[in-house]
């Protein structure tokens, strides 16, 4: 993810930087868990999805309710709380001019994988917690 | 020089590189400029001894001018060629000749790319909009009746779910048709990262997020399928093609093997739309059923 800003135009980390402010509008205004949804593979097997918890990781979040967060998903919640803390990062970055730093490319292949390991782990947390808890 | 259409395989001169049209059928090919430089990262390998100045010919396709060099898509050139043109252009290449397409294609600059991802998927969204709207009361007892037939089916009943699927709330159709691009943004960079991160784990990302990012954009032209007026297959249709010219594309852009490069696009498919899987299962036993009682 080598981009970051050319000629002085907001380039990819910046829309990224954008989605995860979008992400913090929606979670933090938008009634988002009056929309009664069900998960169709819960529905199915009676266990949690990979991503089943998302949405209230990052509402309660957004509302300060780091508790609830973490109860609803592990995952949802680091991964808010990553979001929004990279969106304010590369704003203040953009705003003081400062370059995209450059990552080595194992750095990146090491970050992938503790994304990947993170999200099975949750995943295997959610299980297990669904089943024994 | 001497270039040979990729349609028609006939030959014809030119003076110059680019995308230009052929003379006997009417296609526009795409000549790529052999002193163009080749990627930082993976620099093409030189043309062999003989062979002309213009092509690099790719494997099993002796003849066909297409060079390993990068070239623009005809998308970019959208101001010279009009905006119809180089998006069909485009949409032929991407969809019907990945492999050749994102071998060459430019990948420094993917807001083309994601433009381009973005109109397929608006029009596709908008259609589907449109007949949502125009089917909503059909579509609405349909969908109740399927769901008496699946297990568990009655927790959906008088839900959002049959709402959005029916189209049932004007001011949702108007929702749905402004929200449409700006979701097709989001969804382009995050399934981009996505399988930027598999790809990354695999190994295979050796050209960076711009080339997933230029990959996943104009793969995503697939999806205009969708704007077809045929519910649920369509989408079918459009997301399975989406996903081999993905595929295809990532192998080709990303310089990588064909096992990696369907292992980035099928293990994120498996694991995060698990759930869907599910509901399509769901759904093609509701339907099933609806046949076995109708039948």
């Amino acid at each position: 993810m080598a981009a970051g800003r050319r000629g002085g135009r907001p380039g990819i980390p910046e829309v990224f930087a954008l989605i995860g402010v979008a992400s913090f509008l929606a979670a933090r205004f938008l009634p988002l868990l009056d929309i009664h949804s069900e998960c169709p593979f819960r529905l199915a097997t009676g266990l949690p999805c990979a991503t089943c918890g998302m949405t209230h990781a990052f509402v309660a979040l957004a509302r300060g309710d780091l508790a609830g967060a973490w109860a609803a998903s592990p995952l949802g919640a680091g991964l808010a709380g990553g979001a929004w803390l990279y969106a304010l990062l590369d704003l203040a970055r953009v705003a003081l001019g400062l370059p995209w730093p450059s990552l080595p490319q194992r750095a990146w292949r090491a970050l992938a994988v503790a994304t990947l390991s993170a999200a099975a782990l949750n995943w295997a947390w959610m299980l297990w917690r669904a089943r024994f808890a | 020089m001497l270039a040979r259409c990729v349609h028609c395989q006939k030959t014809f001169d030119t003076d110059r590189f680019g995308v230009q049209p052929c003379p006997h059928c009417g296609q526009h090919v795409h000549l790529a400029d052999p002193s163009a430089p080749p990627p930082a990262a993976a620099p093409a390998p030189p043309p062999p001894q003989g062979a002309p100045p213009y092509a690099v010919y790719p494997p099993g396709a002796p003849g066909v001018p297409w060079a390993a060099a990068e070239a623009d898509a005809p998308f970019a050139l959208r101001a010279t060629l009009g905006w119809v043109r180089a998006y069909i252009d485009t949409w032929k290449l991407a969809c019907l000749q990945p492999s050749l397409f994102f071998r060459s294609v430019k990948v420094a600059s993917p807001g083309n790319a994601v433009l381009f991802g973005v109109i397929s998927m608006t029009v596709a969204s908008w259609f589907q909009t449109l007949y949502g709207a125009l089917m909503g009361a059909a579509t609405r007892g349909m969908f109740q009746e399927m769901l008496k037939q699946v297990p568990q089916g009655e927790r959906f009943q008088d839900t959002w779910v049959i709402q959005w699927m029916s189209g049932a709330t004007a001011i949702g159709t108007v929702a749905q048709l402004i929200a449409a691009p700006f979701v097709s943004v989001v969804w382009i960079f995050i399934w981009a990262a996505i399988y930027q991160l598999f790809l990354l784990v695999l190994g295979a990302a050796s050209r960076g997020f711009e080339a997933t990012l230029t990959v996943v954009g104009y793969a995503s032209g697939a999806l205009l399928i969708g704007a077809a007026p045929v519910p649920g297959l369509a989408n079918l249709v459009a997301g399975t093609w989406f996903i081999f010219a993905a595929s295809i594309g990532f192998r080709e852009a990303q310089r990588t093997t064909s096992a990696k490069a369907w292992a980035a696009t099928s293990l994120p498919f498996l694991a995060v739309c698990l759930c869907c899987c599910a509901g399509a299962w769901m759904m093609i036993f509701g339907l099933s059923s609806l046949k076995v009682h109708g039948g």
